[in-house]
Parts: C-alpha cells; sequence; structure tokens
C-alpha cells in the first residue's frame, strides 16, 4: 500500500472530523443536527470570498466561523425558541444555505457553479520539524496545512469538555434527561443553544478548510453531503468523540481509495466513487442491527416511528 | 430554635387559572418546622399544582405565600431550591446513564480550577450525605441499575445536598414495595425529626394515617379541611376527599364462574425492557364468569405479563391461549381471538388523543362501516353519538378531540370501544388511574355487568384497594411468579400485602401453594 493513499486520507478525513464534532456535541445534548452541511457550505462559500476580496486568510477564516454560526443560531432559534421539529429546521436551514450560496456566487463573484481565481490565498503546507524526517509516519501526518492538526486536537478537547467539566456533565444530562436537567435548575434551552452554536464553530472551520486548504475553490453544493456522512460516524460511534474520529478517518480513508483506486486498477471511477458511501451504508446497517439485537427480540412492539 | 407553631410556609388564597377553568380556587394551608403534612385528595383535585406552585414550576393568579415570614414569590424551582424548599417528583427526574453522585451534585457542582468536576469531592460528600441521612447508596452506581426505592433515595438526597428544609414529595409510595414504603416513613420520620418539614402528597388514605401529623384534605381546588391525625378514620377523610359518603366496595352478586377458561396462560416466560426476566414461568387461567384481579407491586411483570397477553411483546417461551385458540405474537390475532384490551396507558396505547371521539370509537370496529371499498363515515359517528350516551362520556360529542376529555371520561371512551367488540375476554390495565371516584363506581359497575354476561375478566392494578374490591378471585405476582391465588371474600389487603411484599415467596406453581389458596386449574 502507498502511502500516499495514507497522508490524503489524514486531509480528506479533516472536514468530516470537524463536522463529527460539531455533530457530536449536538447529538450529546440531544439534538440530531442534520443542518451540518449547511453551516460548512455558507462558510466555505463565506471563506473564499473574503479571501478574495481581503486576501487575508485569516480573515477568511474567521468570517467562515461568524457566518456559520450565525446560521446555526437561526437554527436554534427555528428548533429551540419557535419549537420547529429539528428535521424540519434542519432541512429548511441547509435548503436556505445551498440557495444562498448559489445565489451570492452569481451576485458577489458573478459565477454560475464554480468560483475560483489566482487571488485567492491558500492555507500554507507546515512540515512538522522532526517528525518530518520519521519514514512512514513523516510521510503521513508531515505536510498538511494547519487546519488538519487543528481538527485533530479539537478531539481530544471535545472529550475532555465533555467528561471532565461542569458544562459537558450538564450539556449530557441535558441530551439524556431534559427533565432532570431542569429540575436540578439547569436552563435547558441556553445549553442547547450553546450546543448548536459551537457546532457551528466547528462547521466554520470545517467549511473554511474544504474552500481555502483542500482545495482552492468554491463550488455550489461542494459539501456533498459531507454532514450526513458525519452524522453517521457520530451514530455509528454512540457519541463517544474518540470513536466518531475514528470512524470519521475511515470513511475518509474509503473516500482516499475511491480517488485511488481507478489509476492502480483501471476500474470505472464512477463505480469506485460508491465506496465511502457504501462504506457509511455499511456502517449504519451495523449500527441498525445492534441496535435491534440489543433492544432483543423479545421486546415490545414500537409503535413510533420516530 | 423557632416556636414550633410558626409556620414555616404559609400559603393564603392561592388562585390557579389555566384560561377559563380554575384548577384552585382558594387554597390556604400551614406547614410547620418538623411536621409530615398529608395533603390528599382525588385525582385532580389540585394537590400537585398547588405543590408545583409551591416549587415555582407554576406561577399562580393570586394569593400570597410566605416562607419563613417573608413574602416570596418564585419564577422558576430554581429560586425555590435557593431557598431550601426541594421536590420529590412522582416520575424521578434522574438521567438513568449517569452515577448516583453525578445525579445528586447536578446544577450545583463541585469544582476544581478551569470548570473542571471534582468527581473525588462529589462521591465524597455523596456518600457523607447519604451516610448522615441514613440512607446507603453507593456514590458510583448507576442510576438504571438501581431498584425504585435506590432511585428514590437518590432523589431525596438531591434535594437534601441542596440543604432543602422542605420536602415536597408526591405521591413517593406509588412505586415501592411495602417493605420499601416502611423504610421510606422511617426515613421520614427521621428527617422531621431533625427539623425538616414534609408534605407528603398520596391517595392512599392507610398511609396518610399511618405517618402524618396532620392532614390536609383538597377537594376540587379548594382546601377543604386540615386535621391532626388523631382518632380519624380513613372513612372520614375519603368522605371529606369526595363530599359525600363513599361506597368502598362494589356491590356484586357471587360469580358464577363456568369453567370455561378464555384466558389460560401456560409456563410464560418474557424478558421485560433490559433483557431481565419479568415473566418467570407463569401459569394462570381465568374462566368465563368471573373477575381475577392481578395484585401486585408495580415492576413486577405484570405489564410485561399483560404485553404477551395482548401480543404485543414476544415470549421467550411459553403458551397463551384466548377462548382456546393457542396464540402467535402477534396483536390482531389476539384480538380477532377474543381480546378486548383496555390499557393502562391512554394517551399512548389505548386512545390517538389528537383523533376525534368518534374515530377512537370506530378503530377495531371498520369493519361494520364497509360499503364497498368506502366507509359509512355518517353511521359511524351516529354510532358514536349513542355509545357515549351509553357510556355516560361527559363532555363529549362524536367530532371532539379525545384528548379534550378528563382522563376518567377518556377512560369511558377506551372502554366503550372495547367492550362494544365482541371479545369474550377482557383485560382492565388499571383501570380507575387517573379517573375520580365517581367515575370508578361507573367503570366498575360496567365490568360486573359484563362478568355477569357471561364474558371474562382480568383486571391488572397496583391499587390493592380496587383488586380487592372489584375481583371474586385474586392472583398476586411477584417477580414476575404467581405466589398466591386467593378468594377475594376470604381474604384481606394485609394478607395480599404479605404476598405482594414477597415474603411468602416459597409457593411458586401450582401444586406448591399454601393452604388457604384455591386450587389454580
Amino acid at each position: 500500500m502507498d502511502l500516499e493513499i495514507l497522508n490524503s486520507a489524514v486531509r480528506i478525513s479533516t472536514p468530516l472530523v470537524f463536522a463529527a464534532m460539531g455533530g457530536l456535541l449536538t447529538y450529546q445534548a440531544g439534538m440530531l443536527n442534520i443542518a451540518l452541511d449547511g453551516f460548512m457550505i455558507v462558510a466555505a462559500f463565506t471563506a473564499v470570498a473574503t479571501a478574495y476580496f481581503t486576501g487575508s486568510l485569516e480573515l477568511a477564516l474567521l468570517a467562515a466561523i461568524l457566518a456559520s454560526m450565525l446560521l446555526a443560531a437561526l437554527m436554534a432559534m427555528f428548533n429551540i425558541k419557535f419549537r420547529a421539529h429539528i428535521f424540519i429546521a434542519g432541512t429548511a436551514v441547509t435548503f436556505l444555505a445551498y440557495g444562498l450560496t448559489a445565489l451570492l456566487l452569481k451576485g458577489v463573484l458573478g459565477q454560475d457553479g464554480v468560483f475560483t481565481s489566482d487571488r485567492i490565498p491558500t492555507f500554507p503546507v507546515i512540515h512538522l520539524p522532526g517528525i518530518e524526517n520519521i519514514p512512514v509516519i513523516g510521510e503521513i501526518f508531515s505536510g498538511h496545512t494547519i487546519l488538519v492538526y487543528v481538527a485533530y486536537i479539537f478531539v481530544p478537547i471535545v472529550a475532555w469538555t465533555l467528561y471532565q467539566t461542569k458544562w459537558g456533565l450538564q450539556l449530557r444530562v441535558v441530551g439524556e434527561a431534559p427533565e432532570a436537567a431542569a429540575a436540578a435548575g439547569i436552563n435547558v434551552d441556553w445549553v442547547k443553544f450553546q450546543a448548536m452554536l459551537l457546532s457551528g464553530l466547528f462547521c466554520g472551520f470545517a467549511g473554511a478548510y474544504l474552500s481555502l486548504a483542500y482545495v482552492s475553490l468554491f463550488a455550489n453544493k461542494m459539501t456533498n453531503e459531507r454532514g450526513l456522512i458525519a452524522l453517521a460516524a457520530i451514530f455509528f460511534a454512540r457519541g463517544n468523540p474518540y470513536l466518531t474520529a475514528l470512524v470519521a478517518i475511515l470513511f475518509g480513508t474509503a473516500t482516499a481509495l475511491s480517488v485511488r483506486l481507478p489509476q492502480v486498477t483501471g476500474l470505472a471511477p464512477q463505480l469506485l466513487q460508491l465506496i465511502p458511501y457504501v462504506v457509511t451504508v455499511l456502517a449504519l446497517v451495523l449500527v441498525g442491527w445492534r441496535t435491534t439485537r440489543a433492544r432483543s427480540r423479545h421486546s415490545a412492539w414500537r409503535f413510533d416511528i420516530g | 430554635m423557632p416556636d414550633a407553631s410558626v409556620p414555616v410556609v404559609s400559603m393564603r388564597n392561592i388562585v390557579k387559572r389555566f384560561g377559563n377553568f380554575t384548577a384552585i380556587h382558594s387554597a390556604s394551608m400551614d406547614i410547620r418546622r418538623g411536621e409530615i403534612h398529608a395533603l390528599v385528595g382525588e385525582n385532580g383535585a389540585g394537590k400537585s399544582t398547588l405543590m408545583n406552585i409551591l416549587y415555582g414550576l407554576l406561577p399562580r393568579t393570586d394569593g400570597d405565600i410566605e416562607l419563613r415570614g417573608e413574602a416570596i414569590r418564585f419564577a422558576n424551582p430554581k429560586e425555590a431550591i435557593a431557598l431550601g424548599i426541594g421536590m420529590v417528583h412522582q416520575h424521578f427526574k434522574l438521567a438513568p446513564s449517569f452515577t448516583v453522585a453525578e445525579n445528586i451534585i447536578l446544577g450545583s457542582e463541585p469544582l476544581k480550577s478551569f470548570g473542571r468536576l471534582d468527581r473525588i469531592r462529589a462521591e465524597r460528600e455523596t456518600k457523607a450525605i447519604s451516610e448522615r441521612f441514613g440512607l446507603n447508596l453507593d456514590p458510583r452506581a448507576i442510576i438504571a441499575t438501581l431498584p425504585v426505592g435506590l432511585r428514590q433515595r437518590v432523589e431525596i438526597l438531591k434535594a437534601l445536598y441542596r440543604e432543602a428544609e422542605i420536602l415536597i414529595l408526591d405521591e413517593p409510595t406509588a412505586v415501592l414495595t411495602p417493605q420499601e414504603t416502611r423504610e421510606l416513613f422511617a426515613t421520614m420520620r427521621s428527617l422531621a425529626d431533625s427539623g425538616h418539614s414534609i408534605i407528603f402528597i398520596t391517595h392512599k388514605l392507610r398511609e396518610v394515617l399511618a405517618v402524618s401529623d396532620r392532614i390536609s384534605v383538597m377537594r376540587q381546588g379548594r382546601i377543604v379541611s386540615t386535621i391532626d391525625n388523631k382518632n380519624v378514620t380513613a372513612q372520614e377523610i375519603a368522605s371529606l376527599m369526595v363530599g359525600r359518603s363513599v361506597l368502598l366496595r362494589v356491590a356484586k352478586n357471587e360469580a358464577k364462574p363456568t369453567g370455561e377458561l378464555l384466558l389460560d396462560v401456560k409456563g410464560l416466560t418474557a424478558l421485560g425492557e433490559r433483557g431481565e426476566t419479568a415473566v418467570d414461568n407463569l401459569s394462570l387461567s381465568v374462566s368465563a364468569g368471573e373477575i381475577v384481579g392481578l395484585a401486585g407491586v408495580q415492576g413486577n411483570g405484570q405489564d410485561e405479563l399483560v404485553e404477551c397477553i395482548a401480543g404485543l411483546r414476544r415470549p421467550v417461551s411459553g403458551q397463551v391461549q384466548i377462548c382456546g385458540t393457542p396464540l402467535r405474537p402477534n396483536p390482531r390475532g389476539n384480538r380477532d381471538a377474543g381480546l378486548a384490551y383496555i390499557p393502562a396507558d391512554r394517551g399512548d396505547l389505548g386512545l390517538s388523543l389528537e383523533s376525534s371521539i368518534w374515530e377512537n370509537m370506530t378503530v377495531g370496529h371498520l369493519g361494520k362501516f364497509k360499503t364497498g371499498p368506502f366507509f359509512a363515515a355518517t353511521r359511524a359517528k351516529q354510532r358514536a353519538a349513542e355509545l357515549i350516551a351509553r357510556f355516560d362520556v361527559r363532555g363529549a360529542t362524536p367530532d371532539k378531540a379525545a384528548g379534550s376529555l378528563s382522563g376518567g371520561n377518556q377512560q369511558k371512551v377506551q372502554i366503550a370501544r372495547e367492550l362494544t367488540r365482541d371479545a369474550r375476554l377482557i383485560i382492565a390495565e388499571q383501570p380507575s388511574q387517573g379517573v375520580d371516584i365517581g367515575a370508578i363506581e361507573a367503570i366498575h359497575r360496567t365490568l360486573v355487568e359484563m362478568r355477569d354476561a357471561g364474558r371474562a375478566v382480568f383486571v391488572v392494578s397496583a391499587d390493592l384497594d380496587e383488586v380487592l374490591s372489584i375481583s371474586d378471585r385474586v392472583l398476586v405476582i411477584y417477580r414476575g411468579r404467581i405466589v398466591a391465588n386467593l378468594k377475594a371474600a376470604d381474604t384481606d389487603a394485609e394478607e395480599v400485602g404479605r404476598y405482594m411484599g414477597g415474603l411468602d415467596e416459597e409457593p411458586a406453581s401450582a401444586d406448591t401453594l399454601p393452604k388457604e389458596t384455591l386450587d389454580v386449574v
């Protein structure tokens, strides 16, 4: 196996890890956030537009995060304040994001479908001193942009926050037993709102990475349902941060394979591009099988479909 | 030491309206330091509403509350907790996958730097407080693995951890075994002796007499009387609750079981939600022309047993026969075999609360209204109107939503639908739960009529008085087994209560039943 694939797996997994961490916080707070793609696409567009006009990567990243969090606030308002079903709110926000970015692409940047330019700065590649020279490890882990490292550092931070801090405990109780949290004097809605905003923050990173580091362009719907794949990883790992990241990397590796294999095997690329989706579906089938088995075939009929 | 006669809490002329509906008219109540004060009343009398106002869960429309002489108006429970009021709800508010210590400290967590949880201190403090009040608990135990009695301790400790001096217990004994109830009463007494005031909401009169110092009776949103627990009888309190003298026993003739087994359960074993053995090689039968009551503390396998009979749960082994037909786990097949099922869970399993009353009454009778591929809605509505009159469903018209009715009248809708089916076996689960005493009498009368018409009636109830008053034969379930089979006329609450607590655990199968019990088959 050539190390090139593993190196690109690390890169390809990065936005999945970001999105998965964002989705994880809302999952733990008891919300199925299906608007991760919406948050990311808005961030990706804002990043490209800001970078194009200002030439500053820092500003672009900041603007991407703000835009994504703004959309998250809107989502939280629909779901938490106006009590819209999270699925409806999520679908609405995602469609809004797709539509808005396509419109602004035409209106602000004057392009249809795709925008790219020499004036867009991209995140530089970092060569890790020391590690760079270690065989294998260096080839896989060195030579990525700063955002790649940020993504992976977020994983232990999220885990620590969830399991070692007061905020994390309250967030998890809000997710599992909102009535217990409310009875203990916790402001359930506020905690959920915070979780949704942080979900926006992580998706801001993911979007900026997609359009300014992974590639250097903006295209309509360029997130390619990465948000949904991230959700699949969260479900598979039952909300455990490390396992979630690991599954996200597995999905990323599957994508890396689907890019590389056509060159190696000569099989139709269209067919091989199915790999990451097939892996995701298989993982979800496994989750379903596992929960059904855990519920045991002796347990009661379930009438609810929600 | 404050004067004991000065109230800690004083509620004056509390009024609570929900829109046009007045839940509490003008309730006044004093709580003294160190007393156990029982608050009794029928379902819907306003007990919980009044306490939720005191606890800050509901705003009051009018009236004054004084706490230690100072006027208060809580916007939320947090403010009530801060001033030393704690409430243990009937449905526990605990996070099941978290530890005892985590649940207890939630909301007032001990911290290290950077907002980090101090787990060691949390566990130490949990241990200390549980020992101080004699409520032993392992701080690291996961809530989901604890029996109900211990979960209740966690709830009480949660309040004590926040230094509650006034403790509101909402129907605390509903889920406890007699043994656990005795322990709870001992705890309540020792808390009262150490200066805590306890408000004990209940409708079990025997318990009121056993543990309380004073008793306040609520009826239709008013505190009708507050009396010292001296020389009062259950009958007197019941009359105060209802406003007229109550028939606590159902008037009925001797049962004439025909011996034709309409329900026959043999060697049934079934697992509960967590994979535990909930029903353990259980056998029972109900014959045409008799009412059999199943008594037991909640959570001893009643739910799983009924689900197996209704075809809602797949048994591990054993056989269920309804009217002689052996069954597979399939709700429709069981109903076709002759089952009428009145579930305890009215709002979910029994009725669609958002649908109209006529729709709810028509489900299960659809065949009667078929005209070719079409459905005769007008005729179905007519029939619903007839049923509403026949079963005396108050405040109902066919087009109203089922959810707009009171609990008792929702129950009548279920009963009307189920009993008009051509089914010879009737299973009624908690038939009088959340139903006022007037409606209970009507429901019981209907069940007796069904028995006299040659149907078999199987009543599952956590309310021992109900089981004893309506049944001809009483079965007691304990840990998934039938531990007693008694003739209702020859037994009493004392004896059945003993079996419910599992004190006479030996008899497990028909051939080892004690001598005072009847033969099962």
